[in-house]
Formats: C-alpha cells, structure tokens, sequence
C-alpha cells in the first residue's frame, strides 16, 4: 500500500496540506517567530517564546531520531559549508528584523492578514529564485564549494560523529541539559496564545510527522519554507519544479493560520500606516530569500527540520542567524 | 493624567518599543491607552510593563483583531 502512496497525487497533494495546515495553524496559535523568540532574548529579556523553540527541538530530535532508527526515513545529514551557513546565517538574522518576522513568522501572519509580511513573502521569494535557479546562483555555488566545506570521514559531520560518541549517549546528555533548564523555566503571564510548552511540543511533533509524510509521497524532505517559496513562484513563472508536497505544505500554512486567527477573531487585512515601512519589509524579504539560499534553508529547515538530525552544518546557521537578530536588534532598538 | 497611544498597523517590536518611548514622557500616576491590532503585542506590552515595574490595569480585545492596554506609570 505504501508503495502505491508514492504514485498518488490526490496522497500528495493531501499530506502536504494536512502538514502545512496544522502547522500554520499552531504557529499562529503559539505566535511561534523565531525573529521574536531570539529578538526577545535581548530586547525585553523575555524567554517565552525561545522556549518553545528549545523543547519544539528536543522533541524533534528524539522524534527525527526514532523514525530514522526504525527505517521509516533515511538519515540525511546537511553539508558543513562553513562559509556559506555563517554568511547565509549572519544575513538571515538581519533580515528578518526588517522584515519583521522569520520564515515560519512571516507566513503564518500572512494568514491573519498582515499585508506587510505579504510583502516579505514577494521579496523573499524573487531573491531567493534569483540565487538559487536564476542569475545569482554562482554567488551560492561559488560559496558552498568544496574549499569551504568541512566534512569528518568523508561525511558531513554530526554533532555525534564530531566528539565520537553513541547518538542515543548525545540526545540523551542534550534532552537532561535542556530540560532541566525549560522545567525551571517561569509560565509567562499575559499569555493569551498557547503557552510554549503546548506550542513547542506540537511544533516539534509537526516536524517528525513532516519528515514521515513527505517520506510517503516523495522524498523525505521535512518542512521546509525557503525552497519551497521559490518553488512558488517558479513553478507559475518557468514551470520548474513539478509539484511537489513541499509546495502543497507551504500553501497551508497560511490556510492553517488563517483559521486558526478567524476563530480567534484575530483575522483582518492589516498593514503599517507609513509606506516606508513596506520598503523596509521588502528589502527584508529580500534579504532573507538570498540569505537562506546561501545557508541552504530557513530557521526552520535549518533549526529545527534539519538540526534535529543533529547535524553541525545546520547548528551553524542557527547560531548565526542569532547573532545577526541581535546585531540588527543593538543596532535598531537598544543603540542609544 | 490620560495619554492614548495608536500603533495600529505595527507588529512587534515596534508596537512595544512605541510604548516604552511613550511612557519614558509620562509623569507617575499618569495612564495610557495603546490600541492595537497585533495579537503578540497584547502579551508582550503586558510582560514589559510588569517587568519594569508599571501598572497593568486592563487588557481588552476590542473588537476583530483590535486591543487596548491600559497600563499607569508607577517608576521614574
């Protein structure tokens, strides 16, 4: 029966949807920005919403980890570029402080109605398709050439493989680390959204069940947001690439959202009173498309989709992604 | 005194940074109203507010997507 999945669209077009919507409806749900989980860390010193990032990762980990165990996805370890993620990493973080929101951010506010993350979304993804399949591509593989790329035994290198212990030994000592910290972690007050550890357990469920339904109809993929966004775009405008469960999980995320704001009453066409801020926007947008072609994926395709196969590659990109949030936020909000 | 603060149409940080730098202005004892049509700001105003030390004396959904804070200057 599986095998038949494989040829299906309707089970395609289904699962990608089923995944994007639940997604998109728990990121609205939990207001999960990883733009705002980081950008709190510094500005307001508030951890609520980088907690749910930290157990959303834990449970991802364990939960990526199982399914690899039993067969049901293949491991796939992103390469260590170390460039282009520090590069790609540093200019993300930048961008989503313009453009007000990270990827996984900006695409479930398009489902409440932000007109301003709409803008972000045009940006992201004509940036992004320039430097992946258009002009600007030599820029990403003059960057992730082998010179810059760093792999441990012929493989790109885990975190695991890296200090040369069992991966069950590492979850285990990063599980006990973590969750001591997120057990002493405070509730926040005012919370009128889930509380993170309700939007973190269902986020980081998501991202399993996103890697075992992708596997069903395709190859095994994950959510993933930047990719898929040019896919977008390039699909209507040159007709690459064929549709894929990517696409269709993309689609629902602001389907998911804008449910999920509706019942909340939370849904209306809205935007900045000043035009400049849409310029502002776009140039984020921009900014963050090209970033995550250069990083090869998202916060979430890197910090979360990806991280949780513990690869090193994509705990880079999620480092410097902070880093260039709090650059931008010094820079922004606190310089004087 | 009662001072209003419009940040309809900023999303977060914005919406948050707009008050502080309001009540940086304000006397103690003195109110303000934000309205807001930013769901995440309906938690992060709150949360800051209480962590510097001011009054949070109402939040309230207004109306589809729209909010108001009413928050008192209690420290310099």
């Amino acid at each position: 029966m599986l095998e038949s999945l494989q040829e299906s669209f309707a089970a395609m077009v289904i699962l990608g949807l089923v995944t994007g919507v639940a997604f998109g409806f728990t990121l609205q749900r939990g207001r999960f920005c990883m733009n705002t989980a980081f950008r709190d860390i510094l500005l307001t010193k508030d951890f609520t919403t980088f907690q749910a990032y930290i157990l959303a990762l834990l449970i991802s980990i364990v939960g990526v980890n199982l399914l690899v165990d039993f067969g049901l996805i293949e491991s796939e370890i992103k390469p260590f570029n170390w460039l282009a993620n520090a590069i790609g990493g540093y200019l993300f973080g930048i961008g989503i402080v313009f453009a007000g929101g990270c990827g996984s951010g900006t695409w479930y506010r398009v489902g409440e109605g932000l007109v301003g993350s709409m803008v972000v979304v045009l940006g992201f993804a004509i940036s992004a398709m320039a430097a992946s399949i258009g002009k600007l591509d030599s820029i990403r593989k003059y960057l992730r050439q082998e010179d810059f790329t760093i792999q441990i035994n012929d493989q790109a290198p885990t975190l695991y493989g890296l200090i040369g212990a069992n991966k069950w030994i590492v979850i285990a000592v990063i599980a006990a680390a973590l969750g001591i910290w997120l057990i002493r972690a405070q509730r926040p007050s005012h919370q009128k959204g889930w509380t993170w550890p309700v939007t973190g357990a269902v986020i980081g469920l998501l991202i399993v069940f996103g890697w075992w339904s992708s596997s069903l109809v395709g190859k095994a993929e994950g959510i993933t947001l930047a990719s898929t966004t040019v896919s977008l775009l390039s699909y209507p405008t040159v007709g690459v690439p064929k549709p894929n469960w990517g696409m269709f999980m993309l689609i629902g995320i602001p389907l998911g959202a804008f449910v999920s704001a509706r019942l909340l009453g939370e849904a209306k066409l809205r935007g900045p009173s000043e035009p400049s801020r849409y310029l502002k926007q776009f140039g984020g947008g921009l900014l963050m498309g090209f970033a995550a072609m250069q990083s090869g994926g998202c916060n979430i395709n890197q910090g979360l989709t990806n991280l949780s196969m513990l690869s090193l590659g994509s705990l880079e990109v999620i480092l410097f992604i902070i880093l260039g949030n709090w650059t931008m936020v010094w820079f922004l909000f606190l310089r004087d | 005194m009662l001072h209003t603060l419009d940040v309809k149409g900023e999303v977060c940080p914005y919406s948050t940074v707009k008050t502080k730098k309001k009540m940086k202005d304000l006397a103690i004892g003195d109110q303000l109203k934000v309205i807001f049509d930013y769901p995440l700001t309906a938690e992060e105003i709150p949360r800051w507010a209480e962590k510097a030390g001011h009054k949070v004396i109402e939040v309230k959904k207004t109306g589809d997507a729209e909010w108001e804070i009413l928050l008192e200057k209690a420290v310099a």
